[in-house]
């Protein structure tokens, strides 16, 4: 055992008989050097515990004792030493960040990146083994397999290049951390760095002060802090050296690393530093967990294993095949290698890539920020919004919102622009309350802001004097002249103990001599020092009848969430109090009592203008709104009834209690729709209570929660199958933010932290913005899925040829280089094209869906028919049961639209074969001698003998042709793949992006079939307008059928056609 | 002074002066049983194959499967009925005689290549002669080829023999006269035996394809060999209208150890056998090219060309036009009685070896 010095505590410990020595410091750290502290690595879960210390319980002795410190004197150097090599710097320690390779190859090998690597490795293969036997390979797998390694890499690059979001989460906390602290060491007062700051250390603190580390207050001068960061609350709590609560966030004797000293001035222990603090543990949270696969990560790897699985049993089948009917295993292998590679969608991966960035480029120009390309998505699957209240659903500014005088509660007006109803403001009643508020207030505008609209300028003061300042303004006009006017001569501030501020005024009214007094304060306590009330412009002696209707008043201005406070006022007789009469406001010279009532102000945080609407709309489309707060329950049930969280006539299990008269207990929670759950509450239950409330309430309101709360509740919305968004602006949402399967972070009001920790930042702050993302979100679901239906249609054609060419021994119909033309060519950019597609407008009537059976379609119930979009109106998407690719997408693209392609194809290709000299039936068997370059004579159905140059060009000629129909009825299919349920005739013709895709593909396919040179490079030949037109009896075909198709879906709606081809 | 109770006792909220209506928020909260999506549970393999409970296979009812099975069947018998239709619409633009597009308008172009005989069945044996010209079986083998290749010039219905100047008729059919290949014939197995192989070549048929000949001794190609600008120009006048051919080895080696080359009949092929019009009983004009004395045991290259004015020509592998390339490799033992199981008919055969063989083998043992 090493002690470094004579220390004390071992002698301490040892005359303590019931402690033994373990080696442990009293605050459980190692004591000896040779053991060292295990490597921070701190669990996850450790972190999602509630801090569980005991720091503000203890005694301000015991606390010494534990530290080995001293109020006066604070550490000794020596022993701050040893602290600061024991512990660590006070400072957040940086995770572990992946380095930027890594991320570079989680994009290039990512998914379908792989899926594509997998094919041009086998193309390679295959090439390889082509070179080594024969003696001039084709080198079609050689190319192909460049190709798609290309591909690959170009897509990885743009899309590492968009994502380049380099998670700063860290740095941003590392902002909120001061700078330097001001500790006391051996009786010195020393300015340190922060990081510098050790357990124990004796620091103090001012106002305008960052708070250093964890502190235990031992000293306070009308201390207040700021801990919006921790709590989400921005009002000032105010701090001393009592201990008040067990919770160690609500204690008085506690003041947290990064909260703001608002005012007044302390002195506190340091009881942790670094990551070990309150903020540091939020830290490690936010920065630590795992975002998880984004939902439409998923549906892409689904994708992949289907497409995966189709091709590999059509690969594995006509390997066995190939070999029945007698091929040499090398080919086999060749051909087994050529149908996985040919099933592969090279372009797809582009496709979706920009489909999304087009996507989050739209949801930019509506201010919606998005970091990640794949949450562009996710806010259209998600099923519950966890959102945060302050500086979320409310505008985070204390607004005077009733008054009560004369008798009446009237309603001020709220709103951001002043666009409500306006108050009578001649009434006597209204004059004298609205004196009080204007002169017993001692906040004031600061300074240069002339242009400001009032409810936008800032104060200097507390809040609630803030808002009956900007009220007062609002309503009579220059508050400051009044002021003036009304001389301040004498005031009492405002203290716990009385809960009243009272001031002393000369009056403007030059022909009365008396002064003012005006006092306000705690209801309760106003009404108390009155004696008389001021109604209707009489003063009436405050009988119980008054008295009453004061208490209804403030009993619903208090149900109503709001902060009240009481207004009085009184005229002193001039002959007790003449003028220059020396007020004395220690040794109070004044009458406090019998004091002339005069009404109530109440104040809200009131909810942003467009939260109500969004809210509403947000459930209309099936998404769950929770509110998750960290303020008062009473407060934030009065937010969430105004917004529409808790709707009208829904009440909680309380409410149910007190309208039936019947305890608590007794109520049946099932009948309660709606549930406010207290912080409190969490910490005790379990997961399966968790889980219970979230399932059997529908409108659920979390009050009080701390960020680990916050974070769990997430946990249980997810572990229920829900998507979860989130929405929060600070600091103490940021575990929360990271969690959910979507963060939404605000990006005026927000801090850097929540910014960071988000994936889609709300640069205007308004919440409204959140439905426009869950619109494109499903909206792009849609147009990805029609995408795909498109691009995978042409597989057909394109494998197909080679299927016939090992099964029928015909020339081959269709080449590799022309199969890359229309993957990488033609086709991508009508694909693209389809993510510009309106959403389809609903027209008839669905049933509603039954969640559970996987083979009825999601549809619903519309009770209206509208033109307007019915997206808005479903249910979001089961994520277990509603696919991106289902085996109704593969059935109707590869089953039904691609087999009526490869029937194209083929047709054309025994056109041109027939036209030539080749009559269909002299096709089949004479593929060796057709591939051979020894037969130089190859005979057709007329006599005539064909070199082999000249059969190939003939071969390559139908290729472009194939090539060319397939881009023909890739016309018909782009137009059927627009909508899934609608006549084209209803959606139109609008998507232009579409009508050029159209165009372009056409003049792509014509550039590459005439140009010359062609033929040199791609072996493309010049093809016969004649040629062009075998392919639109089919492309009508598919056009009517698709048409006729829908037809019956929409007669039928949830039949069978419905079940096997709506995808 | 306002109560709020009203006369029966009930709570009635206080009247609040200028209380805007709240907008009528409408929610249509859907009521369902489970708000939250459970995950379905996960099958076993065995119930996703066969579900008993619900009388699945592979995830359908039977009468699912009847009905996918009905729509699909359905489905592909009107898609194969359009394109029966479609095809049989194609073969109604299709003359049986004569095909669609001739000559310049069709893929097969006017330049005509060179076609080779024997060739092996076989066709990963490519264009190489290869065979051991004491083993009886192999000579037998090429041989075989060749009478499989001739026997359609032995059926003369529509044949009548043409010479440059008669005229004949469209539908006649010009004949070839086997007797006219001197040593190239089926007495003397074409050579084979004697490694002295005769290579039929013949020019591939192009319908309504007319050579320009090259047919005037004082305009004729550089590049074209000595010995056949010799022989048109001692050719009579009226003979000259023919598509001249030309064999050599391929590089300069080949070229070395080719030998000399004999062609039967004529150095080219006659031009009264064009156009070809496809009437039945057509044959192409032959022309056997011998090789004297082929180096043995080593492959040879081997490219024949055309010469005439509307042939182009090139001797690229991959592009080849107007020529046709294959290899020759003729065995031949060393010594030819040691060693080997006496064949009872390879000795009489032996003996026909002349002697100029035996010196040939000696040569090659230099």
């Amino acid at each position: 055992m090493q002690y470094d010095t004579g220390r004390s505590d071992s002698y301490r410990v040892a005359t303590v008989p019931s402690v033994e020595d373990d080696n442990l410091t009293a605050d459980g750290q190692y004591r000896s050097r040779r053991k060292m502290p295990p490597k921070k690595k701190d669990n996850l879960d450790d972190l999602k515990q509630e801090l569980d210390i005991d720091y503000h319980k203890i005694s301000a002795e015991e606390l010494y004792q534990r530290f080995q410190t001293h109020p006066e004197n604070g550490l000794s150097h020596a022993k701050a030493k040893e602290n600061l090599e024991r512990d660590g710097p006070n400072a957040l320690t940086p995770p572990k960040q992946t380095p930027e390779w890594v991320k570079f190859c989680k994009n290039l090998f990512g998914g379908f990146a792989l899926l594509l690597w997998i094919g041009a490795i086998l193309c390679f293969i295959a090439y390889s083994i082509q070179a080594s036997t024969v003696e001039e390979p084709a080198d079609d797998n050689l190319y192909l397999g460049i190709v798609l390694s290309a591909v690959v890499i170009v897509t990885g690059i743009f899309s590492y290049y968009q994502e380049s979001k380099s998670s700063k989460i860290m740095e941003s906390f590392k902002n909120m951390v001061p700078q330097f602290a001001t500790v006391i060491r051996e009786g010195e007062k020393l300015t340190l760095r922060a990081e510098d700051l050790v357990l124990g250390d004796v620091v103090e603190v001012k106002f305008g002060d960052r708070i250093p580390a964890d502190i235990r207050i031992i000293e306070a001068r009308n201390f207040k802090v700021d801990n919006s960061s921790l709590t989400g609350e921005s009002e000032p709590q105010s701090r001393g050296h009592e201990y008040t609560h067990e919770n160690p966030l609500e204690t008085k004797n506690l003041a947290f690393f990064s909260t703001n000293a608002v005012e007044g001035t302390a002195k506190g222990v340091v009881i942790s530093c670094g990551d070990r603090t309150v903020m540091g543990r939020i830290a490690g949270l936010a920065s630590g967990l795992d975002t998880g696969e984004t939902p439409i990560a998923k549906e892409i790897h689904h994708f992949i294993h289907l497409i995966t699985g189709v091709a590999v049993f059509l690969g594995v089948t006509f390997f066995i095949i190939a070999f029945i009917l007698g091929y040499h295993w090398l080919d086999a292998v060749i051909f087994l290698i050529g149908i996985i590679v040919a099933n592969v969608p090279e372009g797809l991966l582009a496709t979706v890539t920009v489909c999304l960035t087009l996507t989050a480029k739209r949801m930019a120009s509506k201010n919606c920020l998005v970091k990640n390309l794949e949450a562009v998505e996710t806010l259209g699957s998600t099923s519950t919004i966890c959102s945060d209240k302050t500086g979320t659903l409310t505008q985070n500014r204390m607004t005077v919102a009733h008054m009560w005088f004369d008798n009446q509660i009237i309603e001020a007006d709220t709103t951001e622009d002043q666009s409500g109803v306006q108050y009578d403001r001649t009434s006597p009643g209204f004059k004298a309350l609205s004196r009080i508020a204007t002169l017993c207030n001692r906040a004031e505008f600061k300074g240069g802001q002339e242009g400001v609209p009032i409810l936008k300028k800032e104060v200097s003061g507390d809040a609630s004097e803030a808002a009956l300042l900007k009220c007062m303004e609002l309503a009579l006009g220059d508050v400051m002249t009044i002021r003036k006017r009304n001389k301040k001569i004498c005031e009492i501030p405002f203290n716990s103990t009385n809960k009243f501020q009272v001031s002393i005024h000369e009056t403007e009214d030059a022909s009365d001599p008396r002064y003012l007094l005006v006092m306000k304060g705690a209801p309760e306590r106003i009404l108390e020092r009155s004696s008389t009330i001021f109604i209707n412009g009489k003063e009436k002696l405050m009988d119980e009848e008054m008295k009453e209707a004061f208490n209804n008043a403030y009993l619903e201005l208090g149900g109503l969430g709001e902060r009240v406070l009481g207004f009085c006022d009184c005229l002193l007789p001039s002959d007790k109090y003449p003028q220059g009469f020396k007020f004395n406001s220690d040794d109070v010279n004044f009458p406090l009592e019998n004091l002339r009532f005069v009404g109530l102000m109440s104040m809200i945080d009131p909810p942003r203008a467009a939260v109500p609407d969004a809210v509403a709309k947000c459930r209309s489309a099936g998404i769950k709104v929770i509110m998750v707060t960290g303020d008062h329950p009473i407060t934030a049930k009065a937010i969430a009834k105004s917004v529409g969280i808790i709707s009208e006539g829904n009440e909680t299990v309380e409410d149910i209690a007190q309208r039936l008269n019947i305890p608590v207990s007794e109520v049946n929670p099932r009948e309660a729709k709606a549930a406010v759950v207290h912080g409190a509450e969490l910490r005790d239950i379990s997961s399966d209570q968790l889980d219970e409330i979230l399932r059997y309430h529908t409108e659920i309101v979390f009050a009080r929660t701390s960020p680990q709360q916050k974070l769990i509740i997430v946990e249980g919305c997810q572990r229920m199958g829900a998507i979860v968004a989130v929405t929060g602006d600070g600091v103490n949402d940021s575990p929360a933010l990271k969690k959910a399967d979507i963060g939404v972070a605000m990006g005026i009001a927000g801090s850097d932290v929540s910014k960071q920790a988000a994936d889609m930042i709300l640069l205007d702050d308004n919440f409204a913005s959140i439905v426009t993302g869950v619109e494109e979100g499903r909206l792009i679901f849609d147009n990805l899925k029609k995408s795909i239906a498109y691009t995978l249609t042409s597989n057909i054609p394109e494998i197909s040829p080679f299927l016939a060419f090992i099964l029928c021994d015909i020339p081959l119909p269709l080449g590799t280089v022309t199969i890359l033309c229309i993957d990488l060519g033609t086709d991508m950019v009508p694909a693209i094209s389809l993510a510009y597609e309106h959403a389809e407008a609903d027209i008839m009537k669905r049933p509603p869906r039954d969640p559970f059976n996987d083979k009825l379609v999601p549809a619903i119930s519309l009770a209206y028919e509208e033109a307007e979009s019915d997206i808005m109106k479903r249910q979001p998407r089961n994520p277990f049961t509603d696919k991106l690719v289902n085996e109704r997408l593969i059935s109707m693209a590869y089953g039904q639209i691609g087999m009526i392609q490869a029937a194209v194809g083929f047709f054309v290709y025994f056109v041109i074969m027939a036209e030539n000299g080749f009559l269909p039936v002299d096709l089949f068997g004479i593929r060796k001698q057709w591939d051979s370059k020894a037969v130089n004579d190859l005979t057709d159905s007329y006599g005539q003998e064909w070199t082999y140059r000249d059969r190939k060009t003939l071969e390559f000629t139908c290729h472009t042709a194939f090539f060319i129909s397939i881009v023909v009825v890739q016309w018909a299919d782009l137009i059927i793949c627009k909508t899934r349920r609608n006549s084209i005739f209803h959606q139109g013709m609008r998507n232009w992006a579409l009508n050029f895709g159209l165009i372009f593909e056409t003049i792509l396919a014509a550039i590459l079939s005439y140009t010359p040179g062609m033929d040199k490079g791609l072996r493309m030949y010049p093809l016969k307008f004649v040629w062009w037109l075998p392919a639109l009896p089919f492309s009508l075909a598919i056009f009517l059928y698709d048409e006729t198709r829908r037809f019956y879906l929409r007669r039928n709606p949830g039949g069978w056609l419905e079940q096997e081809t709506y995808y | 002074m306002q109560s709020n109770y009203d006369g029966a006792g009930e709570a009635v909220p206080l009247k609040v002066r200028g209380k805007k209506p709240k907008a009528e928020i409408v929610t249509t909260t859907y009521e369902f049983n489970d708000p939250y999506l459970r995950k379905p549970k996960s099958k076993s393999l065995g119930k996703m194959v066969y579900d008993k409970e619900h009388g699945k296979i592979l995830g359908r009812t039977p009468r699912n499967w009847g009905e996918l099975l009905f729509f699909y069947t359905i489905f592909y018998i009107v898609l194969a009925a359009l394109f029966a239709i479609c095809m049989k619409g194609l073969m109604l633009t299709i003359d049986k005689h004569q095909p669609k597009w001739k000559l310049d308008e069709s893929i097969i172009g006017t330049n005509p290549g060179l076609g080779f005989r024997p060739i092996s069945h076989d066709v990963d044996q490519g264009s190489l002669i290869w065979y051991d010209s004491t083993n009886e079986t192999q000579v037998e083998y090429w041989v075989e080829r060749i009478d499989e290749f001739l026997s359609e010039y032995n059926k003369t219905d529509n044949q009548k023999p043409c010479n440059f100047d008669s005229r004949k008729t469209a539908k006649q059919v010009c004949a070839l006269n086997l007797k006219e290949f001197g040593h190239c014939s089926r007495e003397n197995s074409y050579g084979y035996g004697a490694s002295k192989p005769c290579i039929f070549l013949k020019l591939n048929r192009i319908y309504g394809w007319v050579p320009e000949y090259y047919n005037d001794p004082n305009d004729l190609p550089k590049d074209m060999p000595e010995s056949l600008k010799t022989y048109i120009t001692n050719l009579p006048e009226n003979q000259r209208n023919q598509v001249w051919v030309t064999c050599s080895g391929e590089n300069g080696m080949d070229r070395e150890i080719i030998g000399d080359a004999v062609y039967y009949p004529s150095h080219g092929f006659p031009g009264y056998f064009y156009p070809y019009t496809n009437n039945p009983g057509y044959v192409s004009p032959l022309v056997a090219v011998q090789f004297k004395r082929p180096a043995l045991n080593r492959i040879i290259n081997i490219e024949c060309r055309t010469w005439a004015k509307n042939i182009k020509y090139s001797g690229s592998h991959r592009d080849r036009m107007g020529s046709v390339h294959f290899e020759i490799m003729i065995d031949a033992d060393a010594n030819p009685d040691l060693n080997t199981t006496p064949k009872p008919t390879s000795a009489p055969k032996l003996s026909n070896i002349t002697t100029t063989e035996n010196i040939n083998l000696s040569y090659k043992n230099i």
